[in-house]
């Protein structure tokens, strides 16, 4: 992977180097703009952040009467089981990570019928 | 204690000294610098430090900005303390693009700021001033 990612800089190296400064700003801008749905902090097997997704795909399409059970509430979810649930997340958390241990665990507000959107209303200026 | 804004910045930008922790070890991340966006729905933390204390995802959201685009992103529930502040169980999420922290408004929202741009000087109060 990482001889990948030399080969790919090394070669928008060679594209970028006759470009002027701010082509070359608009172009490393233009990259880091670009849709990365599957960065994460640790690295993970494909397998593993497949049945991530999976999980929470699985919570969003269980019927509304079922999530409103935890209307209120947060919940935490394995292997598409509600083993936990608190109005309280940290302390859901917390009893989830001592019981759990390290292992990824969906802990999701019950009340979203979908993922939530969170939004940067802040643009830069460019100069 | 204020903090000066940051001048690599053009505006000068507030920012307030962020440490970064895991709830169930209290693995801290080093001070980091906080950048103070009220623009921000969201706070983002930066990959490395939350792999640092091996924090867990907790779910995938959407961010987009201003003009509509949008990515996928994970979610991980810490502490935080920001100018000395504890906040704990606080929504995070990971940026793989910057070194700062950006504290958005789930976390300014707990706090009493004070932004003096004359004077460039970020503060966390304690209570309000009198009279407001």
């Amino acid at each position: 992977m990482l001889q990948e990612h030399r080969t790919v800089i090394d070669q928008v190296r060679t594209l970028a180097a006759p470009l002027s400064n701010a082509e070359r700003l608009a172009l490393i801008r233009a990259i880091a703009s670009m849709e990365t749905p599957e960065r994460e902090a640790a690295p993970r097997s494909n397998a593993d952040r497949q049945a991530f997704d999976a999980e929470q795909e699985a919570w969003f399409a269980r019927p509304l009467v079922e999530r409103q059970r935890y209307a209120g509430e947060y919940v935490a979810v394995q292997d598409e089981q509600v083993v936990d649930h608190d109005s309280d997340q940290r302390a859901l958390y917390l009893r989830a990570r001592a019981q759990f241990g390290r292992r990824r665990m969906l802990i999701i507000k019950a009340d979203w019928d979908v993922p939530p959107v969170f939004t940067i209303h802040s643009p830069q200026l460019e100069r | 204690m204020p903090f000066s804004y940051d001048q690599t910045f053009s505006p000068a930008f507030p920012h307030l000294p962020v440490v970064v922790a895991l709830p169930e070890s209290g693995a801290r991340s080093p001070a980091l610098s906080g950048l103070v966006d009220t623009g921000a729905d969201a706070t983002l933390v930066p990959v490395q430090q939350l792999q640092a204390i091996e924090a867990e995802e907790i779910y995938r959201a959407r961010l987009r900005s201003h003009w509509g685009e949008s990515r996928t992103v994970a979610v991980y529930l810490v502490d935080l303390q920001v100018a000395g502040r504890d906040l704990p169980g606080i929504e995070v999420i990971a940026d793989d693009l910057s070194r700062d922290v950006l504290l958005g408004r789930n976390v300014l929202n707990r706090l009493v700021l004070l932004l003096d741009g004359p004077a460039g000087q970020a503060d966390v109060l304690t209570k309000r001033p009198r009279g407001r």
